[in-house]
């Protein structure tokens, strides 16, 4: 991903010390060429949308220990104008899971190699998605994805991604781009935040497809 | 209290005061009749023995709620020997005098059937009812009274013991199947109480301590610059949290009290404690209710400063209920938007999450507001015990044939004895036998209304033409002690009134009729006194069955929540201990050693990277976190290859598959230079398991084990 995205990032972390790392990982100059700055650490997600909202990327914790859940805190960090970039210490699929089926950048192992962090942050910070191995795993592995509009080469590249393998990889793997690769992966994202949308009825999931161009629509003979 | 068979225990009770009962009215009654002599001729120790049978038997069910359940079958079995003995004596005590006929009394076995039930069960009861007849036929054939009266007589006896013998017989197994079903409730109860304790203390410990551990040990192996002292202040609380979370989690009610308190005192809040004591709480339900009351403190103190807050707790029937009120200037709840995060999600859903969990926000503007939350028990599987109605049926089929044999029998009887009464004797035998049938045939356990008054007017008006048409003797009556256990057949159907108002009714015709005939009154009343009592008795064991599994159901409800509570505690505390007696092996050294806030080697930095691999793969790995691959994952974690054991399986393998797939990938992982991610790959896929090892990713061949084949044959 490119340089120079010029992003505020805050964390929300009930662990000052993950803050400060993070704060200390933007300060690097390597970050700083990316146009990336550190704008404020806080507790909880309520915490930190109280005040006029100064980050433009929310790193946020999956599981916080207010008792929130995933799905409402990015509810409330997208309504107050930030992407979202989720960061787990394990990963427990289901609150990965939860997560992902909201609209969030991607999901991010906090011991991460401080390389890929950065580069997560900076994908995120654009409006990327950032697709991980453990994202693609607890998605491959949801049940709720047997019946969705997903392509067999879709499925494919989700299940090499879930296997440990990068873009790259799975490019060469598959005989296609690496952009190629990628625009697969977001499609299955938005798919898969698609089915994981409370929907009351088949009707309202199909009409949600056609607004959101998955489905194709009905179209006049 | 905490008497395993209070159910038998109940039932032996019941037994024993009918026949109490039985044995004080047939005293009653037949005082007068005695004291005219019947047994004249016998020494005086023989009455004397049959009277004290019979005060043991009244003293033991007078006595029985304070008695085990070892003397009460003691008791029992004393008074039981003591009829043996006084019937098998009477040829003793006849041959000291004259005895003109054999005393009726003797075959009186109602009382020592009842007693047999509570010393031995069934089979000593229905020996009791043979003993009783083969001595009655017996005795009357040698010592004479072998006549109309005397056979009537005899077969209504043997008929009422074996009624007795059936309902207490039914009466015993309500008691013990309710015991039974108990114990089952119980034992699957403490057992799924103990797993769901454990499964909570899991996610607890899952979500506080690995949290923090993981957190610690991220940061220590990660080369993120963070000062050493606040990655020391860290570490040491996090080796803090490990060791007291044991202790914490004994968490009772009382901490759970002063933790709301010092909530309260936070928020400089009035604190009013429950006058009750509270019933123990799981931990979620604790977390949930101190989380939702510290979001109502804050929102409160944000919106009314100044106001006065309370907060208090109570229980009421088992919900806990705090309530966090304040007279601030208050709000209009329908004005709230649905996503205003404060209240509807950090109160509400944090209440609605638990289960029972229920939160209200009540509030008007300028007149304060008032939040409650409530958790209320969890509704528990009743425990009940139709008793076995089977062996009532079977009981009462029994009952039932020998009721017709027995009715022949007296028919016959009278009907050689009188001749010309013939034509009477059979139509009221049909009269009987037709109305027995009648009820027999009800379709539903309890008869309708008309089928019920056919049986009561068969009953009352047969009672009244035999009282009219036949000479009032026992014998010529033998027509309304058959109609009284039809009545007894409706008490068991379930209509308990109707039977005692009928037999009410067939007592008042026997006693008018008596009365116009100018028979002595003591005599009629003994003539009364079998066919109302039968019913009495049947009546009054049916209804205290009834109420009885109702009381012992409650009872046993008591206990098996206590249990429940205690096994998911003791579970709960098993599992943490468990835990933090491993983490205290593995992670507190390692965080013990962070804590000294030393900068630390690259080798030491593998070492924490390693447990912090470890941890997650508790998390994450399933069924691949086991020997040989831990091992071989630790060894690539202490080398620097990143780690990911992921385990989407759905526990759809056979433990010889893992086994396999494991040591695969043992061998994979060897050769790792950077990265590993090991998978289990869900159920319904090509391949079971996929590994790669710095960007090669292979799958296993589930044929051969151990033989490694990439994607697309690559």
């Amino acid at each position: 991903m490119g340089a120079g995205v010029d992003a505020r990032v805050a964390i929300v972390d009930d662990h000052e010390l993950v803050a400060l790392a993070v704060q200390n990982l933007l300060a690097d100059a390597n970050a700083n060429a990316r146009g990336l700055t550190f704008a404020r650490h806080a507790d909880t997600v309520a915490a930190l949308v109280s005040r006029p909202r100064d980050a433009d990327l929310v790193l946020l914790d999956l599981s916080l220990r207010d008792g929130s859940t995933p799905a409402e805190n990015v509810a409330s960090l997208r309504r107050w104008g930030a992407h979202v970039l989720v960061l787990t210490s394990g990963e427990d699929p289901f609150l990965v899971r939860a997560a992902s089926r909201v609209d969030v950048a991607g999901i991010v192992r906090k011991s991460a190699p401080p390389a890929a962090l950065l580069e997560a942050i900076t994908t995120a910070a654009s409006g990327e998605h950032v697709a991980t191995t453990e994202w693609a795993s607890a998605v491959d592995a949801d049940p709720l994805l047997q019946g969705a509009p997903l392509t067999e080469r879709e499925r494919e590249v989700l299940g090499l991604y879930a296997s440990g393998l990068g873009a790259r990889e799975v490019a060469a793997q598959l005989f296609i781009s690496e952009n190629t690769v990628n625009d697969h992966l977001r499609r299955i994202r938005a798919v898969y935040q698609l089915v994981g949308r409370p929907a009351t009825s088949k009707v309202e999931l199909y009409q949600r497809g056609i607004e959101d161009g998955f489905v194709p629509g009905p179209r006049r003979v | 209290m905490s008497d395993e068979s209070s159910g038998l225990r109940a039932a032996r009770l019941v037994i024993i005061r009918a026949s109490a009962f039985l044995i004080v009215v047939v005293a009653a009654v037949n005082a007068g009749f005695v004291s005219q002599g019947e047994p004249r001729g016998l020494p005086l120790w023989y009455p004397a023995l049959g009277s004290a049978a019979g005060v043991i038997t009244v003293a033991v069910g007078l006595l029985a709620p304070l008695l085990t359940a070892r003397a009460l079958r003691l008791g029992a079995a004393v008074a039981l020997a003591m009829y043996v003995v006084f019937v098998a004596l009477f040829p003793l005590a006849a041959s000291f005098g004259q005895v003109e006929r054999m005393p009726w009394l003797l075959t009186a076995s109602s009382t020592a059937v009842a007693v047999a039930l509570v010393a031995g069960g069934m089979s000593w009861g229905w020996a009791t009812v043979f003993f009783g007849a083969t001595a009655g036929v017996c005795y009357r054939l040698v010592f004479g009274g072998f006549d109309v009266d005397g056979i009537i007589n005899d077969v209504h006896a043997t008929l009422t013991a074996s009624v007795i013998c059936v309902l207490g017989g039914y009466v015993l197994s309500v008691g013990a199947g309710l015991d039974e079903a108990a114990a089952e409730r119980r034992e699957a109860g403490s057992r799924e109480y103990a797993e769901r304790g454990r499964l909570a203390a899991r996610t607890r410990m899952a979500a506080l301590v690995h949290d923090e551990a993981l957190a610690t040990l991220a940061l220590a192996a990660s080369p993120l610059p963070v000062p050493s002292d606040r990655l020391a202040a860290q570490a040491r609380h996090a080796v803090d949290m490990l060791t007291r979370l044991v202790d914490d989690d004994a968490g009772d009610a009382a901490s759970f009290e002063a933790a709301l308190a010092a909530e309260a005192r936070l928020h400089e809040a009035h604190w009013s404690p429950s006058a009750q004591s509270l019933p123990p709480l799981p931990a979620a339900v604790r977390e949930a209710f101190l989380g939702a009351a510290r979001q109502a403190l804050d929102n409160s103190r944000r919106h009314a400063p100044g106001a006065r807050r309370s907060v208090s707790v109570r229980v009421h029937e088992g919900t806990v209920e705090v309530e966090i009120a304040d007279d601030g200037r208050g709000f209009d709840p329908s004005r709230i938007a649905d996503d205003r995060l404060g209240v509807r999600q950090s109160i509400v859903g944090r209440m609605t999450r638990v289960p029972g969990g229920h939160a209200c926000v009540q509030s008007a503007p300028g007149e304060g507001t008032r939040v409650v939350l409530s958790v209320a028990p969890p509704r528990r599987v009743e425990v009940t015990a139709p008793g076995d109605r089977r062996s009532l049926r079977r009981g009462v089929a029994v009952v039932g044939v020998g009721f017709v044999v027995l009715q022949a029998v007296c028919a016959t009887a009278m009907a050689i004895a009188v001749p010309a009464s013939w034509p009477r004797q059979v139509t009221i035998l049909l009269v009987v036998i037709v109305a027995a049938e009648a009820l027999r045939r009800s379709p539903g356990l309890v008869p309708s209304p008309r089928r019920t008054a056919v049986v009561v007017v068969t009953a009352v008006l047969g009672a009244f033409i035999t009282v009219l048409a036949a000479p009032t003797t026992y014998g010529d009556l033998w027509p309304v002690v058959a109609l009284a256990f039809l009545l007894v057949g409706l008490a068991l159907r379930g209509r308990f009134g109707t039977a005692l108002a009928g037999a009410g009714l067939v007592a008042a015709v026997v006693i008018g009729g008596g009365a116009a005939d100018g028979i002595p009154i003591g005599q009629v009343l003994a003539l009364t006194a079998r066919p109302a009592l039968i019913v009495v008795v049947a009546t009054v064991m049916l209804l205290t069955v009834r109420r009885m599994q109702g009381r012992i159901a409650a009872f046993h409800q008591q206990a098996l929540v206590a249990e429940e509570q205690e096994s998911w505690s003791r579970g709960a505390r098993a599992e943490l201990r468990e835990r933090t007696d491993e983490l205290a092996r593995t992670v507190v050294p390692l965080l013990s050693r962070i804590a000294e806030g030393r900068p630390s080697s690259a080798d030491e930095r593998h070492e924490y990277s390693a447990l912090e691999g470890a941890l997650r793969d508790g998390l994450r790995a399933g069924s691949l976190s086991q020997e040989p691959l831990r091992g071989a994952v630790a060894a690539a974690r202490g080398r620097g290859v990143d780690v990911a054991l992921l385990d989407d399986s759905d526990q759809s393998l056979s433990e010889a598959e893992v086994r396999a797939v494991v040591s695969w990938m043992v061998e994979a992982i060897a050769r790792a230079e950077r990265s590993v991610v090991g998978r289990l790959l869900p159920p319904g896929r090509q391949t079971v398991a996929s590994v790669t090892v710095d960007g090669r990713a292979l799958v296993f061949d589930g044929t051969a084990q151990g033989s490694v084949t990439s994607f697309h044959g690559e």
